[in-house]
């Protein structure tokens, strides 16, 4: 597209000295650059969580994630960063309920059948960040609002709580990406460690396992 | 007449210890230890070195951390460190900020979990070290400035800060179950830049005396036991 133009001026401007050449590469590094600049950026999440030292409720448990849940994906109008939360928080939750439940099934349907004893389902009311810019200190901060709900096998709701997760990670020049990453994944390991220490705790779950006598 | 050799040393020398005081910067420093326990290292006790990172806005440096370690892993009879990434992550979710034991008397109650006694016996980690605190710049002032031409460039003026380092080890006996006791380092200090053409940094590292203090009185502390 552009050599077309650049031959019809050929004709009127004198051939460049070699000199110009590192000017080229200059301005064509910066133009490089800017184009970085306006593109967004996705957040690193990246890392394996451990797993987690808690004893397995006797139970059977579906789990289900919704779409919304699993593509999950959170971008600022006027950031070019953005969050992709829906993989890394599967296989969190994957791991966490494994541990959590004698048995953690894959479902796809909130009634899943009797050999179930009840379906938990996680999701993500909302994401938050707020950059050292904005807050004045050192970090990146980082709010997940999850909302856990347990129904029983016919899809009945036997409890829905919010669960609010919190991650800070320091600021690193040059580096806003990772520090938001870092930020994210100690949230979503905050949301770990509550629910997996106090998911039988939650007054309606704890009604319930009193009721079925498990505890 | 005296040598002109070894007055020339010996000005050297002078000149390197105002140098290097210079360079040191203004600092005092004061490094505390409450003892509540006796302490002491046997073979196969390891430590580990963790810093609070509760949801304020103010934790530990992770340069700081890492000086700790750096220091408590040599010397003549170097400690058994367990990482701390690693020792948050083998004890998931126990040590997460959230629920990371605030004080020692949580400590059995922790271990009533399923799991954790026999990880932290596996581990061999026999104290927990919890450093707290961070560096702040307190104050400071002047001006200076810096301009760039075709025909060069340069600085002029002179600026100073102080600097305030501030930290605390809580020292836990995991066999005990219980604090074996507190050491603190505070070390202040001034920072100058005086600019004629070049600025001359002359930093006070506050940070870093603040670390060998504690990481000293850390080591003299379990291995001293009394």
């Amino acid at each position: 597209m552009l050599q077309p133009a650049r031959q019809g001026t050929d004709a009127l401007v004198p051939e460049p000295c070699t000199s110009n050449r590192p000017g080229r590469a200059l301005i064509l590094a910066f133009a490089v650059a800017l184009a970085a600049c306006s593109s967004n950026i996705s957040v690193p999440l990246k890392g394996e969580f451990p797993e987690p030292i808690i004893g397995a409720l006797p139970l059977s448990m579906g789990v289900l994630y919704q779409d919304e849940f699993r593509t999950f994906r959170h971008e600022e109008p006027d950031s070019r960063l953005k969050v992709d939360l829906g993989p890394p928080n599967i296989k969190l939750f994957d791991q966490i309920f494994s541990k959590m439940f004698e048995q953690a099934v894959p479902v796809t349907t909130q009634q899943p059948g009797p050999q179930f004893d009840a379906v938990v389902e996680p999701m993500i009311e909302t994401f938050e960040y707020l950059e050292p810019a904005i807050s004045g200190s050192e970090f990146y901060a980082v709010t997940i609002r999850y909302r856990i709900s347990v129904y029983d096998p016919n899809g009945g709701v036997i409890a829905s709580w919010p669960l609010v997760a919190y991650g800070k990670s320091r600021s690193r020049a040059m580096n806003s990406g990772q520090s938001l990453g870092e930020a994210t994944l100690l949230a979503m390991r905050d949301a770990a460690a509550i629910l997996s220490t106090e998911f039988k705790d939650q007054k309606q779950v704890k009604a319930w396992l009193l009721a079925r006598n498990t505890q | 007449m005296s040598d002109p050799a070894v007055y020339s040393s010996c000005r050297i020398a002078a000149v390197t210890l105002c140098v290097s005081t210079l360079v040191a910067g203004c600092m005092t420093s004061r490094v505390e230890e409450i003892r509540q326990t006796a302490t002491g290292i046997s073979a196969g006790d390891a430590i580990v070195i963790l810093t609070r990172r509760d949801h304020t806005e103010v934790e530990p440096e992770e340069s700081f951390h890492g000086c700790i370690e750096k220091q408590l892993s040599k010397g003549q009879k170097p400690f058994d460190l367990r990482p701390q990434a690693e020792f948050v992550d083998y004890m998931f979710p126990w040590f997460e900020p959230r629920l990371a034991p605030a004080t020692p008397d949580a400590l059995p109650e922790l271990l009533k979990q399923p799991g954790v006694a026999e990880k932290i016996t596996a581990s061999g980690v026999r104290y927990i070290v919890w450093v707290d605190g961070t560096t702040e710049v307190m104050d400071g002032g002047g001006s200076l400035s810096c301009t760039a031409g075709p025909t060069g460039a340069g600085c002029f003026g002179f600026t100073w800060w102080d600097k305030d380092s501030d930290y605390e080890a809580s020292i836990w006996d995991l066999h005990n179950l219980e604090s074996a006791g507190t050491i603190s380092a505070d070390v202040e200090g001034t920072s100058y830049m005086p600019a004629i053409v070049v600025p001359i940094p002359l930093i006070a590292r506050t940070q870093s005396v603040a670390c060998k203090g504690l990481a000293r009185q850390i080591e003299r502390f379990l291995v001293a036991g009394q």
